[in-house]
């Protein structure tokens, strides 16, 4: 294992002290412990809304670049500003609550968002009409059979109910409650291990994903 | 850093240094560098540097070059190489060699005239030629190119002088005509009969009786032949060549063996016209030749012509089977080791000859250095570097030759097997789906909802059932765009039986567009079952959570310090309706609504402990419920219920009895799902039999049919 040391090593003094503070606070039930705990989650939040508007500056100033630049991508970053500055003129002025920023939200930005995922929706049934001429083997008939037998067991095909595909008992029933499960169970405890696994590594330095 | 390694242990030295530090050999020789003068001197009466060969020449003696001259009719070698044979071989084997190359020649005798031996001439009773220079020129040279112990010799007489400037010209003596005239077959079968009638012992090759019987054997002494005398001659020389002592300066005198040759009267008559065996041997040597039909015309005994026979076969099958190295290998070889000069340049003077100082060899002065001599770099021989390839090897090497060959060379790029994208093929798929969402949405009503009450959507019902009048629950709100109409579908049923109820809601979200859907669904919830809920009546937006877990952590811990106002930015917790909310608990209901799995896990682990499982209820898209069903099914349960999808909206509307949004969306969404099912069945089945046929195809292509 290879160990590099930190440039400053107040960063990872902090992190240890932090999260070791957190860690204790979520286990032992003492009052100091959990209002140090809590502070340090309040700074997080705040430093974490800090981020978010700092993303936004850095946003504005990549596009300001290719405005500057005008590179053929430069009518997107108009857009960009314009939307900023009419959001930011509506919500920030008017509030959320004012007609015309709930038409903002109507209109515009919920339209627009399901269109997108209507496009995702074409693309993967295209994908699956061409999947078996694109490569034909066990799998992709496995994938293909399991995508149509959902779909089929997800709706009532015109009233008439396939035995083996609706109702409790049935084989699709079976095939979500117990394999899906089973694989989605598998899934989170992999997920635990790795978040403690991780957690341990940023508490001793190892991992630095605030930087040296 | 600039180094010399010694020439002898060939370890690296400073340059400054004369001598190795590990061997003590000299690194610098005493003299200058070897440059080609130096060098001269050095190798002076070492090695004899040769003049540039002839190329494709071979390494053979020159009576074998001369034979095979003579065989194939060329001229013969230059007379200087004769000079350098003289010169790098003693006088004893320069005259074997003579003498073997004269007897496999078949040169007739008038071009090897000058090439008679003093003794052969002397035989011939002919003159020697008049030397060019004068005798003490002659001597002189003589002196200049014998050593010193062979200078003794050259105060001879003048008349010894003379014979041995003229005897410089050699001949092999058979190669003279001493034969002449002597039928061998019956002269020697006649002596041979006789010897053995008389009992004596003779060697199966030999003649019993020598044809040289009665020459002077000093002759053979003097030129040094490589005949033994036969006992008979010893005898004969005992009692006629043995000199009688003389005093005084002996040297200066001739012997009285000496003037009684016959060979002194032949020298001061004039050369004859046709060389005639001395009267001595007529009728024992055969007369002697001019030509070569005379020569040939001889019959040599039978000894010489059994010894002819069998050694020119060897020697021929020698030469046949013998590769030397050409000459022009030899020059090659010359030139990369330097060519030496001929003349040797003076020695220098003796005070500036160093003195040895070092090693064994110290105090010594003109010590030769041993290392240009040692230390130099010779290239390996031709011959030996050559390799002996096998045709299994060379057919090898042309494999390999091919392959990297080929590797050089482009080659086509392959072409990919992706197919192109059919945009009119998506087109069509939009089209119909399109048009199965607006046909399922007009035509009302188009099919049956199901009937079957899931055990999430109980639970559900079970959960909103419970909540007292006058409610307050918490709506967390992580939904995009995208997804808001199937969350809307969701949870329209349950929020309907909420507003019932008159629950007052609290609305936060961890998105960044959360708050403004949590707003909009609760005005569209509102608006399409008939409430009259409005902001801050209600309910009350807190806006977007930041720090994701940690921000769900902090919340959970404490909403009022966390969240402390709306965003309208009013105080949020001191309003009538929520002055008694201090923590999550304090809620009637804890509803998380959803669309992204990692939301629905991170708040299912942030607000466990700080929210009671029974008061925590999941609306979520159909594809999050597979990752909430094990927090449902554990037991104890985590979460109270989860409801999935607009399935499980529409089962909810319809227990409830209430139509609401997913009951209009549920036509529209089936029939969507419909053709969905039908156009993934119709296209994989096109474009397989596609790809069958091409498969096919290509495969016949393959074939060749």
């Amino acid at each position: 294992m290879r160990l590099s040391l930190p440039r400053s090593p107040f960063s990872i003094l902090i992190t240890l002290l932090t999260g070791l503070v957190v860690l204790l606070g979520y286990f032992l039930d003492l009052e100091p412990l959990g209002e140090l705990r809590f502070r340090f989650l309040q700074w997080a939040v705040l430093l974490a809304a800090v981020a978010l508007i700092l993303g936004v500056f850095n946003l504005l100033r990549v596009h300001w670049g290719r405005l500057r630049e005008s590179t053929s991508k430069a009518l997107y970053s108009i857009a960009l500003f314009g939307g900023f500055v009419l959001a930011v003129l509506i919500a920030g002025l008017l509030g959320v609550q004012h007609s015309l920023t709930r038409a903002v939200v109507d209109y515009i930005i919920v339209p627009i968002e399901a269109s997108l995922f209507v496009v995702i929706l074409v693309t993967l049934i295209y994908a699956l009409t061409r999947l078996l001429q694109n490569r034909f083997s066990v799998f992709s008939i496995v994938f293909l059979l399991t995508v149509v037998f959902s779909l089929l067991g997800s709706i009532p095909l015109l009233g008439v109910e396939i035995p083996f595909l609706h109702g409790g008992d049935s084989i699709l029933a079976f095939v979500q409650r117990v394999m899906g499960t089973a694989g989605v169970r598998g899934l989170l405890i992999g997920v635990a291990l790795g978040s403690v696994v991780t957690g341990i590594r940023v508490l001793f330095g190892l991992d630095r994903p605030y930087g040296d | 850093m600039e180094t010399q390694r010694c020439p002898m242990c060939g370890r690296p030295n400073p340059p400054d240094v004369e001598v190795c530090q590990y061997c003590e050999a000299r690194l610098k020789p005493l003299w200058a560098e070897p440059s080609e003068e130096s060098s001269a001197a050095i190798e002076a009466g070492i090695t004899k540097s040769k003049p540039a060969l002839e190329p494709e020449e071979p390494l053979l003696p020159d009576w074998l070059i001369a034979s095979r001259e003579q065989l194939t009719g060329e001229e013969p070698s230059q007379p200087q190489e004769a000079e350098e044979e003289e010169f790098l071989l003693p006088p004893e084997e320069m005259e074997i060699n003579n003498f073997l190359g004269e007897l496999f020649s078949d040169v007739p005798a008038e071009e090897k005239e000058e090439d008679v031996p003093e003794w052969l001439q002397v035989l011939r009773n002919e003159k020697p030629p008049a030397p060019e220079t004068s005798p003490t020129s002659a001597g002189s040279e003589q002196e200049e190119s014998m050593p010193f112990w062979l200078g003794f010799e050259s105060s001879e007489p003048e008349e010894a002088l003379t014979e041995s400037t003229s005897a410089q010209e050699k001949v092999s003596p058979f190669t003279g005509i001493p034969f002449e005239g002597i039928d061998f077959d019956t002269d020697f079968l006649s002596l041979g009969e006789k010897a053995q009638s008389e009992g004596e012992a003779q060697p199966d090759f030999q003649p019993s009786v020598s044809p040289f019987e009665g020459v002077e054997p000093f002759l053979l002494e003097e030129e040094g032949l490589p005949q033994s005398p036969s006992p008979e001659e010893v005898s004969l020389r005992a009692e006629e060549t043995t000199p009688p002592p003389v005093e005084g300066d002996w040297m200066n005198e001739i012997p009285p063996w000496l003037e009684t040759l016959p060979g002194q009267e032949w020298e001061e008559s004039e050369a004859p016209e046709k060389e005639m065996p001395p009267e001595f041997l007529q009728g024992v040597v055969p007369p002697f030749v001019e030509t070569e039909e005379e020569l040939s015309e001889i019959e040599f005994p039978d000894w010489l012509t059994q010894v002819e026979g069998t050694i020119e076969p060897e020697l021929e099958a020698v030469i046949d089977n013998l590769t030397p190295p050409t000459i022009e290998m030899l020059a090659e070889q010359e030139e990369g080791e330097g060519i030496l000069p001929e003349e040797p340049e003076a020695t220098p003077p003796h005070e500036d000859i160093p003195v040895e100082v070092v090693g064994p060899l110290h105090g010594l002065r003109g010590v030769l250095p041993a290392e240009p001599m040692v230390a130099e770099q010779k290239k390996p021989s031709k011959a030996l570097s050559e390799l002996l390839v096998t045709d299994k090897q060379r057919a090898q090497a042309e494999l390999f030759l091919r392959i990297i060959a080929e590797e050089g060379k482009p080659k086509p790029i392959p072409t990919s097997r992706r197919a192109r994208p059919h945009t009119l093929w998506r087109g069509l798929i939009l089209l119909a789906l399109v048009i199965a969402a607006v046909i399922g949405y007009l035509i009302y009503p188009f099919s049956t909802v199901p009937q079957e009450l899931s055990v999430g959507v109980f639970d559900a019902m079970q959960a909103v059932n419970q909540l007292p009048a006058q409610a307050s629950v918490l709506l967390i709100v992580d939904v995009e765009g995208s997804d808001f109409a199937e969350m809307q579908a969701t949870t329209a049923g349950m929020l309907d039986q909420m507003m019932i109820k008159g629950a007052f809601f609290v609305l936060v979200s961890a998105n960044q567009n959360g708050a403004l859907q949590a707003d909009r669904l609760l005005r569209e919830v509102s608006r399409l079952n008939g409430h009259q809920y409005k902001p801050s009546s209600g309910w009350v937006n807190l806006g977007y959570l930041p720090g994701g877990a940690a921000g769900m952590q902090a919340f959970s811990q404490s909403i009022t310090e966390v969240m402390p106002g709306t965003v309208e930015g009013e105080a949020a917790w001191k309003s009538e309706r929520l002055k008694n909310i201090q923590t999550l608990s304090d809620f009637d209901l804890v509803v998380v609504i959803t669309e992204d799995s990692t939301r629905a896990r991170q708040w299912i682990e942030q607000l466990k402990g700080h929210v009671p499982a029974s008061r925590l209820v999941f609306a979520v898209s159909a594809q999050v419920e597979p990752i909430l069903r094990p927090y449902y099914e554990a037991n104890p349960r985590q979460i109270q219920s989860v409801l999935a999808g607009i399935r499980d909206g529409a089962i909810y509307e319809t227990q409830a009895a209430r139509r609401g949004w997913a009951m209009q969306l549920w036509d529209a969404y089936t029939l969507v799902v419909m053709t969905g099912i039908a156009l993934i069945l119709i296209g994989s089945s096109v474009y397989t039999l596609l790809a069958l046929l091409a498969w096919r195809k290509a495969k016949a292509e393959r074939e060749g049919r």
